[in-house]
């Protein structure tokens, strides 16, 4: 449990933006600990899940009893956002592991149900998510959540404090944009 | 886009999502869409509705590997995985490290094995499979994780460091395969197959205890043993060239083929290494790989050198098809041969001989099948990965492959610096000082590289060193340059001067051919053997058109045309004074006899590849190397427009929403699934052939059922999924068993044009059209003789004087559905068959928007047929004689597939298999990757025969 945490979780949460990205750094650490733990740990069938991942960190970093159900919405906000930096700094460094060693590629003929996310991808998905949210930055929020934590359309309509529909109208817009952006780049 | 352009766009995209896929066209014109960009975005947005991505799982389960620790230091002394502790590090392998570690859960030494990369989940799925394994001559593998392996640790020495100090005495010998053939019945009777057994795999502890290591692991990929699934014979893909060749010794004739192994190929195997234990030498020996791969398909090992008792048990192992093969390794004993002693003085004869025969061998070369030195090898197509780092230049011969066929010098970065890379090493070596380098080509011996950097043509070492300056260009780019035996480099520069001659040991460069008038440069100047003439492609302008291809005699200097229109014209010699000239144009290369003595062209030119990369001036990227003896090796850069027509396998469901069977994306076309739905044959394009290859999605392997020369295309299956059936454009209908073991035979070759289309329920009739003037639908009868097809005297099924094509029998064998342009276009159409006595037979449409292709669907009353676009289904029924089929309707609107040939309809009647076309490469890839074709010039041979007086080789 941090109280500087809490603390800035409230700050931010009764509007205090420069707490934001205090909060954020704070959470990276703790995320990227945990994401990496459970990705190295051995595993027996179980694929990560990040949700399961952003509540641990919820439940470590913050005094329950000090904070409202809006903190938590809020605490999934920035974790969204996190996950994607933790996800795209880990592409990145693979990219340019590739890169510098020009190692051998490994055709493993993965099978289609498991094929796990390409450095490349996600890097690119990435870019489009950052031009998306010039247009409509509540869509790029939906994604993250959605997409990087695995919420459901409902809890991720509840952090946005949006109805579910809506969240499903801008999933499908922003999955539809995002890939032909992908494809385009 | 503006943000109003995109709520816009949001906008209409939700209201049109809302309706039938038909309205929406409509709607978005009518909604005025104005706007074609917003319009087009629209659409676009629409499209992507139906495409799986990566969006569609959240991250976090696919991007752990992303997460997992890659970094070194978790694998220091003293760190701890999972319950292991690191003790020091057991050395590296092709694959990775090797340490050794503690269990301290169970108080016991491991080793761990890691890899580079993460393990993809079929591999650690097949791994754990291998990790059921429990013998006590297999090296056990106790656990997985996501790029490591831990398993048993095997102390003691490899069978290879045994064999390398001495042959093995028989007894010791026998004792040592007693143990491997234990392992490998115990690993066969659980189903998994070695894959890669070969003295380095094997370890003999220091009680004599024989351990079998890394089943099954050669798929891991990454290592010496990599890809031996489904590479490195005739196959396209990254490989990684030369590493491969520590195994191909001990590959068995399907392996090196490119097919699937079972445990037959350990069988193989066994006698490969059982020969190596006795005799203390390799039974398959090749200069390089793709000889030792063609000794391995064609030769017939000697095995005088290894005792009499072991004979027969050698040749039952090494049988090239496995059906004839020893077939169970428990049975290995039997076939042991104790000679009664009367007969030892036969046998001491027969040693005397062997020993004599081995002298032979080892003078003729030094392997036993070398005796008969193979004259026609299979054309081995490699596609190498030079690495990520590496970004070739989109220029013309930024590739050049030494005369020997042993090293590489390319082009790569920004600016362009200059690389050598042995082919046997897996490692570039950057010559320093070369910024800015272009055109780099090798001396006659192969010890330096030529190129062209700030005006200057210069040489290098190929080990590095100095650059040396031979001589001064002056302003005029290099368009070229050959080194001959004699010691002058013919380099020819843009503008005046033309063609100069340069001593390369250094001086200032001759003018011998000075630009004619209109001329604008010599390209790709190459020096004939004999060092008498120049081969030049001239540059009248800019073009394909305007370009000659000359050869320029160096005693009275005159210029001679020898071919027109293409360019980067290369003379790829023969010991006989005929060989071939080579060309490229727009990407295509042709081959033509050239006769060296009389400087001229023979006969036609013929294209023999179609996607060499070439620029708009017509400049291409290819060199050659006469390695191996002669068989010569072409290299070649991919052309970014021959990803036109690359495929993709894919299901389209009834919703029309797809899913990637094959992802990986090849020049397919015409997949046809078998009877029982479990595999595809395909016609696959590949270095200018096209031929048939059976794919499996279960193991995701190929097999090749043809093997080039010819064109083969348009496979079905017979019913029992036994055989294919094809054509051979301009030659009939050909079969071969579906398995892949059999030669290609001819079913039908008394008409040329045929096309097979499908058989009768029972197998005994096959429908295909054939082109005589117009199309007409024929059948035939066919019995199975017992591994192959005999087809009996063909009836016409329908006279008219239309084109009537595509036959297909109905599932119940009652009714031919077939199309005919007899309305004006091509609809389908039902009749019954066998056609009525009276010959006056109904006749019913079933299409009506123009179709073709019908499909029968197996599981419900349906037709399913292809009209523009669409995928239509039309239901039918059928009362007594009469056929009643009802209105068409659309199946899958916006269907796409790579040409109307390239569909079927999977056995449930729902899904289609298409072959899609996929978006080009990523050119990234393009940057770093180059092909070689081995053996390419007995590949010519056969294509584009060499006419006159050639003495057979």
């Amino acid at each position: 449990m941090d109280p500087e945490i809490t603390d800035l979780l409230r700050a931010w949460g009764s509007g205090d933006a420069a707490a934001l990205e205090r909060l954020a750094a704070a959470v990276y650490g703790e995320l990227h600990r945990l994401a990496r733990r459970y990705a190295n740990r051995e595993r027996e069938g179980n694929s990560l899940q990040a949700t399961a991942l952003v509540n641990e960190a919820y439940l470590r970093l913050v005094d329950l009893s000090r904070v409202s159900w809006q903190d938590r919405a809020h605490f999934f906000a920035v974790a969204a956002n996190t996950m994607r930096r933790i996800l795209v700094d880990a592409a990145r460094t693979k990219a340019a592991e590739k890169r510098g060693g020009g190692a051998i590629r490994m055709e493993l003929n993965e099978s289609i149900d498991a094929a796990p996310l390409r450095p490349d991808q996600l890097l690119r998905l990435d870019d489009a998510l950052d031009a998306l949210a010039k247009y409509d930055a509540r869509k790029a929020r939906v994604v993250e959540l959605r997409f990087f934590v695995g919420l459901t359309a409902e809890e991720t309509a509840e952090v946005l404090r949006i109805s579910p529909e809506s969240v499903l109208r801008d999933w499908k817009l922003s999955r539809a944009w995002l890939m032909r952006e992908m494809a385009a780049s | 886009m503006t943000p109003d352009q995109f709520r816009e766009m949001e906008d209409l995209y939700h209201r049109a999502r809302a309706l039938s896929p038909e309205q929406r066209d409509t709607f978005l014109k009518d909604a005025g869409a104005a706007d074609a960009g917003l319009l087009g975005a629209v659409q676009s947005l629409l499209a992507k509705d139906s495409v799986e991505g990566i969006l569609d799982r959240p991250a976090a389960q696919t991007a752990e590997n992303l997460l997992g620790d890659s970094d070194r230091a978790r694998w220091n002394p003293g760190t701890r995985v999972g319950s292991f502790e690191i003790v020091g590090r057991l050395g590296a392998g092709g694959m990775g490290e090797v340490f050794r570690a503690r269990d301290t859960r169970l108080g016991r030494d491991v080793a761990i094995k890691v890899s580079h990369e993460e393990f993809g989940a079929r591999f650690q799925r097949e791994a754990r499979a291998i990790s059921s394994l429990n013998h006590p001559n297999i090296c056990t593998l106790y656990d997985v994780g996501p790029n490591y392996l831990v398993m048993e640790l095997v102390e003691g020495r490899t069978l290879a460091e045994r064999i390398k100090r001495s042959p093995i005495p028989l007894d010791e010998a026998l004792g040592i395969a007693q143990q491997i053939a234990d392992a490998l019945g115990a690993a066969h009777e659980k189903g998994i197959t070695h894959r890669d057994l070969k003295p380095g795999n094997i370890n003999i502890k220091p009680d004599g205890t024989v351990k079998v290591l890394d089943f099954g692991l050669a798929k891991m990929g990454g290592g010496p043993t990599a890809q031996s699934d489904d590479s490195p014979a005739p196959t396209s893909g990254p490989t990684q060239k030369g590493v491969i060749l520590g195994t191909a010794a001990y590959m068995s004739p399907e392996q090196a083929r490119g097919k699937e192994a079972d445990s037959r190929a350990d069988i193989w195997a066994f006698g490969v290494v059982l020969y190596e234990m006795l005799t203390g030498q390799k039974l398959f020996v090749g200069a390089d790989l793709s000889e030792t791969l063609a000794s391995v398909i064609k030769e017939q090992p000697a095995l005088e050198r290894a005792p009499a008792k072991v004979q027969r048990l050698l040749r039952s192992c090494l049988e090239k098809e496995p059906k004839l093969r020893l077939q169970a390794i428990g049975d290995w004993r039997l076939l042991l041969e104790d000679r009664p002693a009367a007969r030892t003085g036969a046998s001491r004869r027969a040693w005397a001989v062997a020993a004599m025969l081995s002298v032979v061998a080892a003078v003729a070369l030094w392997a036993p099948w070398r005796a008969e030195k193979p004259s026609n090898l299979p054309l081995v197509r490699l596609d190498v990965d030079l690495g990520d780092d590496v970004s070739l230049p989109d220029v013309t011969s930024a590739v050049a492959i030494s005369p020997d066929g042993t090293r590489l010098a390319y082009l790569s970065g920004t600016p362009p610096r200059l690389f050598t890379r042995r082919l046997d090493q897996a490692k570039a070596v950057e010559l320093p000082g070369t910024q800015e380098a272009s055109t780099p080509f090798f001396s006659p011996d192969g010890r330096w590289v030529g190129f062209y950097s700030n005006h200057m043509l210069n040489k290098i070492s190929v080990t590095g060193g100095a650059v040396v300056p031979i001589g001064n260009l002056g302003g005029d780019n290099l368009a070229g340059a050959s080194w001959s035996e004699d010691g002058s480099i013919f380099a020819s520069v843009a503008f005046q001067r033309g063609l100069l001659r340069i001593p390369a040991g250094g001086g200032p460069p001759e003018s011998i051919a000075g630009l004619g008038d209109g001329d604008i440069v010599f390209n790709a100047p190459q020096v004939l053997p004999g060092g008498k003439a120049i081969l030049l492609s001239a540059s009248k302008a800019l073009g394909q058109d305007r370009k000659t291809i000359e050869v320029f005699t160096l005693a009275d200097r005159r210029r001679k045309v020898v071919a027109r229109g293409g360019s980067l014209a290369r003379y790829l010699p023969t010991s006989t004074g005929v060989g071939h000239l080579v060309y490229v144009y727009m990407g295509t290369l042709f081959a033509i006899p050239f006769d060296l003595a009389k400087l001229e062209t023979r006969g036609t030119a013929v294209p023999v590849l179609d996607d060499v990369a070439h620029d708009s001036t017509g400049s291409s990227q290819f060199d050659f190397s006469l390695a191996p003896s002669g068989h010569g090796t072409l290299v070649y850069r991919r052309a970014s427009n021959g990803d036109a027509g690359m495929a993709a396998l894919q299901w389209v469901a009834q919703t029309g929403k797809m899913e990637t069977l094959r992802a990986k994306p090849g020049l397919y076309s015409m997949p046809r699934l078998s009877p029982d739905g479990t595999q595809v044959a395909l016609t696959v394009l590949e270095g200018g052939s096209k031929d048939i290859w059976v794919y499996d999605p279960r193991r995701d392997a190929m097999t090749r059922v043809t093997f080039g020369g010819a064109i083969f295309r348009w496979a079905i299956w017979s019913p029992d999924g036994r055989y294919l059936v094809f054509t051979s454009d301009g030659i009939g209908i050909f079969q071969a068993r579906a398995d892949g073991v059999s030669q290609p035979q001819a079913l039908m070759h008394d008409r040329p044009l045929q096309w097979p289309c499908s058989f009768t329920p029972d197998g005994k009739r096959l429908a295909y059209f054939e082109a005589a003037g117009n199309f007409q639908i024929w059948t035939v009868p066919v019995e199975d003789m017992g591994g192959r097809l005999k087809a009996g005297k063909p009836e016409q099924f329908l006279k008219s004087s239309f084109n009537d094509a595509a036959p297909m029998f109905s599932p119940d064998g009652r009714w031919l559905a077939y199309s005919s342009d007899e309305s004006g276009r091509y609809e389908v159409y039902v009749r019954a068959f066998p056609s009525p006595a009276s010959g006056q037979g109904g006749k019913w449409q079933v299409s009506n928007t123009g179709a073709m292709w019908p499909h029968w669907s197996r599981s419900g009353h349906e037709i399913v047929y292809l009209s523009g676009d669409q995928i239509m289904a039309a239901s039918y029924t059928v009362r007594g004689d009469t056929f009643i089929a009802e209105k068409p309707r659309v199946r899958i609107p916006d269907f796409n597939a790579i040409d109307w040939t390239s569909w079927d309809l999977a056995p449930d009647g729902r899904s289609l298999l298409v072959a899609t076309p996929v978006d080009a490469a990523d050119p990234r890839q393009r940057e770093h990757e180059v092909v070689f074709l081995e053996n390419f010039f007995d590949e010519l041979r056969r294509r584009v025969p060499l006419t006159g007086n050639i003495p057979a080789q």
